[in-house]
């Protein structure tokens, strides 16, 4: 029944691998054809996957074979697919395959065509294996291995010095994340003895079994993984550089499925958030900071996968402080909405730059609907839903998140901060996303249209284009009604089955502590989360809209009426506009404080260490070596009787031996 | 009791010295043969002759190997340790026919090939004889008819100024040493009343033990004999006629060289100083472990500096005296304990110190000949002996420079080759006996040996070579160092298989039960 599971990934893999081994010599410009059928295999399982959970509302599970046998350590490969992991699927391999599609054409005429249609069905893999595992150190491996293909194909263009300086600085910073979430799995092993998920002897089912320090410890290492993996704040800064990747992979890994990887880590792991009351603090704090953070240098960008990127961030950071108040369905419902229209952003920029030339500066664009008319029709549906315009996917998904803040059970009266600060990132959101639509589909041509001359893109590109925004405007009506879709009932078991247990382990928490917040709380949770009113639901969708439409008509005003001067705005604000412009100073910071006094100290044990006290203890011995053997062999004098007396001082030397007191016999004579 | 000595001495179990005959003969038929037979015939059958000659040596051996008996009124013994011994010497002089036949025939002024063979002979006859010596006067007779043949082979190449001088100091060297060594066994026989190896040990438990009056004079036979066998082996500081000796003479006689006389040195000690002098084992083993040390350090660190690979090889046997002596050093009278295998039913007691030293003269010979071989490949071809003479050689014959690689690194000690398991086995045992100091002595002069060993893969791979090699044909010489190549990797491999053979025949070696005379 559930033998088909390994199909989801195993499909891609055998893909990577065929290409790996023959791209060069046979499958080389046809190397698509067996990527996207593999790809697009992938993506029919996991659809009778999704089937099969939703028909027996029970996980799936597929034992493969136990890969670290070691005393009380024991790792066992096993694929588990539970109602998470099918919506996970289904976004990876559906935006997957869509890219797969859409990189036909956009990788079409590229010198080393099959690396790249195998990297990718190698991430896919990896990302598939990622959502399947069944305990923490697999997770880890794949959480890894997904990085490495995002370094690869970040470099991809590794002749580009930026390429290959982003592709090391997102793997470089990523390290930070994952030292975190190493630590993290370590301290799961050594608190709960295992590393496994489900079962008795399971993490989840033992949360309640360890001290709230502990746990608390436990979900603030994972959440460090989550942090540079779904670029949150202090470690964003390798996303909008990763950028340099071509663009159908920034759909892919960077927007739609690998930086949400931490989300959905959180998500997983909710067991033990839910036991911690600091750590959703954290990680609420952490997300709306980034959403607020991520909008705002949006704003000012004028690259327009830069923008694109930021609101990405932007949008992580949502998930995360949805995750962190509660709002799980939420953010993972977000996360899936975020993957359809952001990955169609992102195409449509490939489509852009593409029409374009390989030009990515907004300003340089401008009246683009004129030459491609589906790309923008396209683009401004995905805008639309970025923007959370009813009834598109992104209102829904974002509402949500916005109400969960409000009502969230964890923080009763912080929850109303976040709402607000959320409202704010909204219009941001909203006006640059309308910023770039404005400054590159209308207006006048900002380009030399004696010699540039924008075209639409090939039917494979536009196709997953036209595909994407049709599922950006239906894919919201499965959380329709709010807090009470068909998606709330079909993931919502994943999140209320802890729930329960996780509140219990807090309710003894809180008697323990005589907490009597926490265990009114507790009880609030037990009885089935937040319900929420209808009109409170419509007082909430008026208002976001309401939000958005302003962001929206203010970059009206500002680029198509123009009586408004963003110039002037800039000018009069100067030091916030540098501010934001300069992306906070964090690159900057991280450069001065942080890569600069490393480089000096890996100077340091480079020249100093290094080469002088090692290299000069190794190079001092073997020279000490060289002349003792050169000062040694002119023993050899060649002279006979030299030989001889070599014998007679062994033998007085032998004596001495003897005479220094060395015999068992006791001899009297020698003492 | 008289009359039975005298019997057995006048008629002897002829049949316990068949392979020991089998080589006395094969001298006298080569001896025969080369005067007699057409000069056209001489390299195709004599060299057959050899070969067959020690071949059969070695069957006659099986015949021996469940033996444990000794005739000529105890001067020959025919036990275990005869046969390991033996089995390595005949598979040196096999080895070495291999290597050296094309060499002494064609090169150097054609050398006279007859009589090559049988000073091989008879230098193997000695060695034989030594291996299987119940009695001091057997041990120095087998010495001094093994290093006599072998101080002739080592002037071999008589045209040649250096072979000549290599071998007067060896000869002269090797008189004084024989002549102390005679000395010792004059003392110990003063002692001890007897030339028997088994009523020397008998008396010297009895001395150990307190039985027998003290008699701080053996000290002195004990030395005399060590310097003695020390300077057959070439352990420093009486190595120092090895260099050039072996620069001297012809390359695969250095092969032999340094590896029969080795043996047959070894096994004068293991008669002498196991069986014989054993009870004093307390007494003689921390000397032998020091001179091992200086001996591993001295001849690694000089042959750093040698440009002539033929002299850094000779510096390196010397070094691999160090690693021999070493199992020596274990040698725990106390046997029984910490032994590597325990064979099924079998009921002598093996010592692990004794077991690794055999396996280390085992495993020499096969790479230790075989490094001598491919230079002598390579003489063969017009070139030198220099570092210089193999550059490129991994370009230009990479079989060749493969096969050179394998004996490099098996020198080394790099498994699975067979030369790491022969230094494993000699660093267990060390640690076996209480003797930590002395294995990490061997694994020091082992990092220090991999500087010169990897110079020539590091020339033979990485250099372009100089010049154009002489095309030449030599088959038996390339057989035999494809043989050798081979048996280093797949004797590696199954290296338990030859470590149960050393400890069975090591147990089985009529070591005078000793007791720990702690």
């Amino acid at each position: 029944m559930a033998d088909y599971l390994i199909l989801i990934p195993l499909l891609p893999l055998v893909a990577a691998i065929i290409n790996l081994l023959l791209g060069r010599t046979v499958t080389r410009g046809k190397a698509h054809l067996v990527s996207v059928p593999a790809v697009a295999g992938s993506w029919f399982v996991s659809l009778l996957v999704l089937r099969d959970i939703w028909n027996t509302e029970h996980a799936i599970e597929q034992k493969l074979f136990t890969w670290i046998p070691s005393g009380s350590f024991n790792v066992p490969v096993n694929l588990y697919a539970d109602q998470l992991t099918a919506v996970m699927l289904m976004v990876v391999t559906s935006v997957g395959l869509l890219v797969h599609i859409y990189s036909i054409g956009y990788m079409h005429g590229d010198g080393a065509y099959y690396r790249f249609f195998a990297y990718l069905p190698l991430f896919v893999f990896s990302m598939l294996m990622l959502v399947l595992a069944d305990n923490y150190m697999i997770v880890f491996f794949f959480w890894e291995a997904v990085g490495l293909c995002s370094f690869l194909l970040i470099g991809y263009y590794y002749k580009r010095r930026s390429a290959g300086n982003a592709a090391k600085k997102a793997f470089i910073v990523n390290r930070v994340g994952d030292l975190g979430f190493g630590l993290g799995v370590i301290m799961i092993f050594w608190t709960f003895g295992t590393v496994n998920f489900w079962g008795p002897e399971g993490v989840f089912a033992r949360v309640g079994d360890f001290g709230q320090t502990t746990i608390t410890v436990i979900a603030l290492l994972l959440f460090t993984g989550a942090i540079g993996k779904s670029a949150q704040f202090p470690l964003h800064v390798w996303l909008p550089d990763a950028m340099e990747g071509p663009t159908p992979v920034s759909a892919l890994i960077h927007a739609a499925t690998m930086v949400t990887a931490g989300i959905y880590l959180v998500a997983r792991s909710n067991a033990l958030f839910q036991a911690s009351t600091t750590a959703m603090l954290v990680v609420t704090c952490i997300g709306l900071f980034t959403a607020v953070m991520g909008a705002s240098i949006a704003i000012t960008q004028n690259d327009i996968k830069r923008i694109v990127a930021y609101s990405t961030v932007s949008q992580l950071g949502f998930m995360a402080f949805a995750l962190g108040t509660g709002a799980w369905m939420a953010a993972i419902f977000h996360l899936m909405t975020h993957a359809f229209f952001k990955g169609l952003l992102f195409l449509g920029c490939g489509s852009v730059i593409h029409g374009m030339h390989e030009e990515q500066d907004i300003q340089k664009m401008g009246n683009l609907r004129k030459y491609m008319p589906v790309t923008f029709l396209t683009f401004l549906i995905g805008s639309l839903a970025n923007a959370g315009i009813f009834p598109l996917a992104g209102f829904w998904s974002k509402d949500e998140i916005i109400v969960g803040a409000w009502i969230s059970t964890v923080f009763p009266n912080f929850g109303k901060v976040v709402t607000v600060l959320a409202f704010a990132a909204a219009f941001m959101t909203a006006f640059y996303m309308f910023r770039l639509v404005f400054k590159v589909f209308f207006g006048k041509e900002n380009f030399d249209t004696e010699h540039v001359h924008p075209h639409e893109s090939p039917k494979t590109m536009t196709g997953p284009l036209v595909i994407l925004a049709v599922a950006t405007i239906l894919i919201g009506f499965v959380g329709f009604p709010p807090e009470d879709g068909k998606f709330h009932h079909f993931i919502g078991t994943v999140f209320e089955s802890h729930a329960g247990e996780a509140t219990h382990a807090m309710a003894s928490v809180a008697v323990h502590n005589d907490g009597g917040a926490l265990a009114v709380m507790a009880e609030e949770g037990e009885h089935g989360g937040h319900h929420v009113s209808l009109a409170m639901t419509i007082t909430f969708g008026v208002i976001s809209s309401v939000v958005a439409i302003g962001g929206i008509f203010l970059a009206y005003l500002y680029y198509i009426r123009r009586s408004l001067s963003a110039e002037a705005t800039a000018a009069r604000f100067n030091g916030l506009y540098n501010f934001l412009y300069n992306r906070w100073g964090f690159d900057t910071l991280y450069q001065e404080r942080i890569v600069a006094p490393l480089m000096r100290l890996a100077y340091f044990l480079w020249q100093v260490i290094d080469v002088k006290v090692i290299d000069g203890t190794v190079n001092g011995i073997a020279k000490g070596t060289l002349s003792a053997s050169q000062t040694l062999r002119k023993v050899q004098t060649g002279v006979v009787s030299n030989y001889a007396l070599a014998i007679a001082l062994g033998m007085v030397v032998i004596i001495g031996i003897y005479l220094v007191g060395f015999s068992s016999l006791d001899v009297p004579f020698l003492r | 009791m008289n009359l039975d000595l005298s019997l057995d001495l006048i008629s002897p179990v002829w049949r316990l010295t068949t392979p020991q005959l089998i080589v006395f003969f094969l001298a006298l038929v080569l001896l025969m043969l080369d005067a007699f037979l057409p000069k056209a015939k001489h390299f195709t059958v004599l060299t057959a002759v050899s070969i067959g000659g020690y071949a059969a040596a070695i069957v006659a051996l099986y015949w021996q190997h469940d033996k444990n008996e000794s005739t000529f009124n105890g001067l020959f013994r025919a036990d275990g340790l005869t046969v390991f011994l033996s089995l390595i010497l005949l598979c040196a002089a096999i080895l070495s026919v291999m290597t050296s036949a094309s060499y002494v025939d064609r090169l150097e002024g054609r050398m006279p090939l007859g009589e090559f063979y049988v000073l091989l002979a008879f230098s193997i006859l000695g060695a034989l004889l030594v291996a299987s010596a119940g009695n001091l006067i057997m041990i120095f007779v087998g010495i001094e008819l093994s290093a006599l043949a072998t101080y002739v082979l080592a002037a071999f190449a008589k045209r040649r100024a250096t072979a000549l001088e290599g071998a007067m100091k060896y000869f002269l060297l090797g008189m004084f040493a024989s002549a102390l060594l005679v000395y010792g066994m004059t003392w110990v026989y003063g002692i001890t009343g007897s030339t028997d190896l088994d009523q020397i040990a008998a008396h010297l438990q009895g001395v150990v033990t307190g039985s027998e009056s003290r008699q701080p004079e053996i000290l002195f036979a004990l030395l005399l004999v060590v310097v003695g066998l020390g300077f057959k082996i070439a352990a420093v500081p009486f190595h120092m006629w090895t260099p050039d000796a072996y620069d001297g003479a012809p390359t695969p006689v250095t092969g032999f060289m340094s590896v029969a006389p080795k043996a047959a040195g070894f096994a004068a000690i293991l008669r002498l100083l196991v069986q014989g002098l054993g009870p004093l084992r307390d007494d003689w083993y921390l000397l032998i472990a020091i001179l091992a040390t200086l001996t591993m350090i001295f001849g690694n660190l000089v042959a750093i500096s040698q440009r002539n690979v033929k002299r850094m090889l000779a510096y390196s046997s010397i070094a691999h005296t160090g690693y021999m002596m070493v199992g020596l050093a274990a040698y725990n009278s106390a046997s029984g304990e910490g032994r590597f295998v325990s064979l099924a039913g079998d009921t002598a007691q093996s010592d692990p110190g004794i077991t690794s030293l055999l396996y280390y003269l085992f495993a020499y010979a096969f790479v230790n000949i075989g490094a001598f071989a491919v230079i002598t490949w390579v003489q063969h071809r017009g070139r030198g002996m220099l570092l210089e003479d193999f550059a490129g050689l991994g370009q230009t014959n990479p079989l060749a420079a493969f096969a050179m690689t394998i004996f490099m690194v098996s020198l080394m000690g790099v498994p699975p080759l067979l030369g790491f398991y022969a230094k494993y086995y000699v660093i267990v045992a060390a640690i076996n006996a209480d003797l930590l100091w002395l294995a990490v002595a061997v694994v020091l002069a082992s990092a220090l040996s991999a500087y010169f060993y990897l110079r020539v893969v590091a020339v033979m791979y990485f250099s372009a070579p100089s010049r154009e090699l002489r095309a030449t044909s030599t088959p038996l010489l390339n057989a035999g160092i494809a043989l050798m190549a081979v048996a280093n990797v797949a004797l590696g491999l199954f290296s338990n298989q030859v470590l149960d053979l050393a400890d069975f025949w090591s147990g089985a070696m009529t070591v005078a039960q000793a007791v720990a005379s702690r």
